[in-house]
């Protein structure tokens, strides 16, 4: 055997493992989803064939339709709003506060990320409640009127995506605040020498520097957004009407409440479809800085 | 070469002794019948000695879960014993609770004997996954169960009820209601609004009727709006169960009663599309509700938080009516051991474990007779009197997307986005298309 061909079976052999797990549990999924989705299936019985009946019924449907828009409108707000929030309070704290103050408002920060999406969205339903939520009665306090923050459209959503930014923010101040800490002091240095102020070093200096994990940021929260479930589940279980309904809840009712495990496929393989075309958009927009 | 073929000997060796799929010796047919009977007996005592294997799931009832485990494993260890049976009680959480029975029996883990909700099982029948028990009740079960005909589904006997009750009530505060000179709960369509308007009026800080129009589970409908269709003498399906049957006169009647309490009348507050259950049930323990229809359980509980109330159990208008659970054991289709999990299911709603149950754990009324009644004393009138009033949900399979269609679409409406008509039409259209899927 050639030194070449000897190098390459050994590079095989060195991905194999890898590809056999992303095999089992990615791609066969993925197959045997496309497959269900042409099919009526319910788990427990054999799947019929049924062509494109699924596809069809995706069209007009009006829960999809609802959970296709609001999930895009959750990302829209959730994506851009946590990702500037978490690199301008990183920044702040790797500027200002790199003493135990800025550790601890890191900490706290971060509490919200490893407590449990079911007790966070309970907590807050507390909290939001029209009537005896402690929002409500500090708003009341302050001579304002009550907010019925899960009780219509608007708000609901607004109400949701708070929550989840609320959540999400301290994980990704981790991540900026890690590459704010691996840019040069140095360029900071130079920028001063040439007279840049605070505002200028941040646009000039730390975002462009900031470009790769900002791109890691953007997706997993685009990714995390289109993923939205457990804490809609809990604060308005998809209500009042469909306005907080997501691509996922959908799924999973169709799924498990429904027990249309070949429609739920096929809506299914329209979340893999959006998930890949906004990562691609991503990944071209970033595609020099990664 | 030689050592090759070697090693592929000895792994052919091995993989046969480990496959149990070693040429055997073949007997004689003397010794082979012989071989064959001695093997059966010794199977047959080994098998005596075994234990049989059954596995119950049970929803939680009690304050905790632990509470409910320990109620069955001790009230059914005798049985156990008796039939020599590894009883394994699983309490399965309310949460998830379809896809808790979906995934189970799917994979092969799911129980001998379980408790499903209405809605669940026609499901579950069309999967096949439920066996039909007309086989194992007797006629001497027959004459002692109560409620066996909520239990007939698609022309058989699948499932034995345990729990029928916990009705859907109208609540009052009798306090705030005579702050307002009202002395009783009102007992018709006009009366609520005529006494409504008198709570707006009289006593402004006070929610008149609080209807949980937040609430997330697609149960709340069964006090939301199911009582005022049967008050108005309407269905929820057709009689084919090919789609909901409320493009009717009598549909559109309720409907567009409730939409006249929320904006003709001012009745049910703007806040009532974010309250849940429990914000209700805190808002009643407040004395900040007049009015209000609620199960039975919570109803009772308000004495024990000193509230001075009364109820009735429904309104009326065309007709009575109102929900009451109708809850089953179901045996699964891939139970091994169907006969003694039948007799675990007769076990459990016998007189003396459902006394028990009724005591320690939740109080509904009996579903045999061979229970006396256990259920609050209030409700003993109303269980006795108006039987035919307290109705259940069909049971039709794919019902969850049309009800849950009919509930987002009713909670558009009460925000005012839809009309009654509207919230109606697209619920019939929507259950039409998913119940022929």
């Amino acid at each position: 055997m050639k030194n070449q061909q000897k190098q390459a079976l050994y590079g095989y052999l060195y991905i194999a493992p890898s590809l056999i797990l992303i095999s089992i549990f990615s791609l066969i999924p993925i197959l045997m989803t496309l497959y269900f989705s042409f099919t009526d299936y319910n788990i427990i019985q054999a799947p019929t064939f049924t062509g494109l009946k699924n596809y069809i019924r995706m069209l007009g449907d009006p829960f999809v339709v609802s959970s296709m828009k609001n999930t895009f409108i959750f990302t829209l707000f959730v994506v851009p709003t946590q990702t500037i929030l978490s690199m301008v309070i990183a920044s702040v704290l790797a500027q200002k506060f790199q003493n135990k103050l800025g550790g601890f408002i890191k900490s706290s920060l971060f509490i919200p990320v490893i407590s449990s999406t079911i007790l966070v969205g309970t907590l807050w339903s507390f909290l939001l409640a029209t009537d005896t939520g402690i929002i409500n009665t500090f708003l009341a306090l302050i001579g304002l009127d009550k907010v019925n923050w899960l009780g219509t459209k608007f708000t609901s959503l607004l109400s949701v995506c708070l929550v989840s930014i609320w959540k999400n923010v301290g994980y990704f101040l981790v991540i900026f605040y890690a590459g704010i800490m691996e840019i040069p002091k140095m360029l900071y240095e130079s920028g001063q020498v040439d007279g840049a102020n605070k505002y200028q070093q941040f646009w000039y200096i730390t975002m462009p520097m900031l470009k790769p994990i900002t791109f890691l940021v953007v997706t997993l929260g685009t990714i995390w957004s289109f993923q939205i479930f457990d804490l809609v589940y809990v604060m308005t279980g998809g209500g009042p009407g469909r306005s907080t309904i997501t691509l996922v809840m959908t799924i999973y009712n169709t799924a498990f409440k429904e027990f249309s495990m070949g429609y739920a496929s096929t809506i299914s393989l329209l979340l893999l479809v959006f998930i890949v075309i906004i990562s691609s958009i991503q990944k071209l927009l970033f595609k020099d800085n990664y | 070469m030689k050592k090759y073929l070697s090693i592929i000997m000895v792994g052919v060796l091995l993989l046969l002794t480990l496959t149990n799929c070693a040429p055997k010796e073949v007997p004689s047919d003397d010794t082979s019948k012989e071989t064959t009977s001695q093997s059966a007996s010794s199977s047959t005592a080994s098998q005596d000695k075994e234990k049989t294997e059954l596995v119950l799931w049970m929803p939680p009832f009690g304050t905790e879960d632990a509470l409910d485990k320990s109620f069955w494993e001790d009230n059914l260890s005798d049985f156990a014993t008796q039939n020599n049976v590894e009883l394994t009680v699983e309490i399965v959480p309310w949460g998830n609770y379809e896809e808790k029975y979906l995934t189970g029996i799917t994979s092969g883990s799911g129980p001998d004997v379980g408790y499903m909700y209405i809605e669940m099982i026609s499901d579950f029948i069309n999967m096949g996954a439920i066996e039909p028990l007309d086989s194992y009740i007797t006629q001497e079960d027959r004459e002692n169960y109560l409620y066996l005909d909520k239990g007939f589904i698609q022309g058989q006997q699948y499932t034995l009820p345990i729990i029928v009750g916990n009705a859907r009530i109208l609540v009052g505060n009798m306090d705030l209601l005579n702050d307002a000179g009202i002395t009783e709960v009102p007992t018709t369509w006009d009366e609520l609004i005529a006494t409504g308007k008198i709570l707006r009026e009289k006593t402004p800080d006070i929610i008149p009727f609080a209807q949980p129009w937040g609430e997330p589970a697609i149960g709340a409908l069964n006090s939301l709006y199911y009582p005022y269709l049967w008050q108005a003498g309407g269905e929820i399906f057709t009689d084919d169960a090919s789609k909901l049957a409320l493009d009717s006169p009598e549909a559109l009647e309720a409907t567009q009663f409730l939409y006249d309490l929320r904006f003709k009348h001012d009745i049910i507050s703007e806040n009532a599309m974010s309250y849940t259950n429990n914000d209700v049930i805190a808002l009643l323990n407040d004395e900040k509700v007049a009015l209000t229809v609620i199960d039975c359980t919570n109803a009772a509980k308000l004495g024990d938080q000193g509230i001075n109330w009364d109820f009735v159990p429904f309104l009326t208008n065309k007709s009575g009516g109102t929900f009451v659970a109708a809850d089953a054991l179901i045996m699964t289709s891939n139970s091994d051991n169907k006969e003694l999990a039948a007799k675990l299911m007769k076990t459990m709603t016998s007189g003396d474990i459902m006394t028990k149950f009724h005591h320690e754990l939740a109080m509904f009324p009996p579903v045999a007779k061979d229970e006396e009644y256990n259920d609050h004393a209030e409700f003993k009138d109303m269980y006795a009197n108006n039987a035919a009033d307290l109705r259940t949900l069909p049971a039709v399979a794919g019902s969850f997307k049309a009800y849950d269609s009919l509930y987002k679409n009713l909670q558009l409406m009460m925000m005012g986005e839809l009309s009654p008509e509207e919230a109606l039409s697209y619920s019939v259209e929507y259950s039409e298309n998913v119940l022929s899927n």
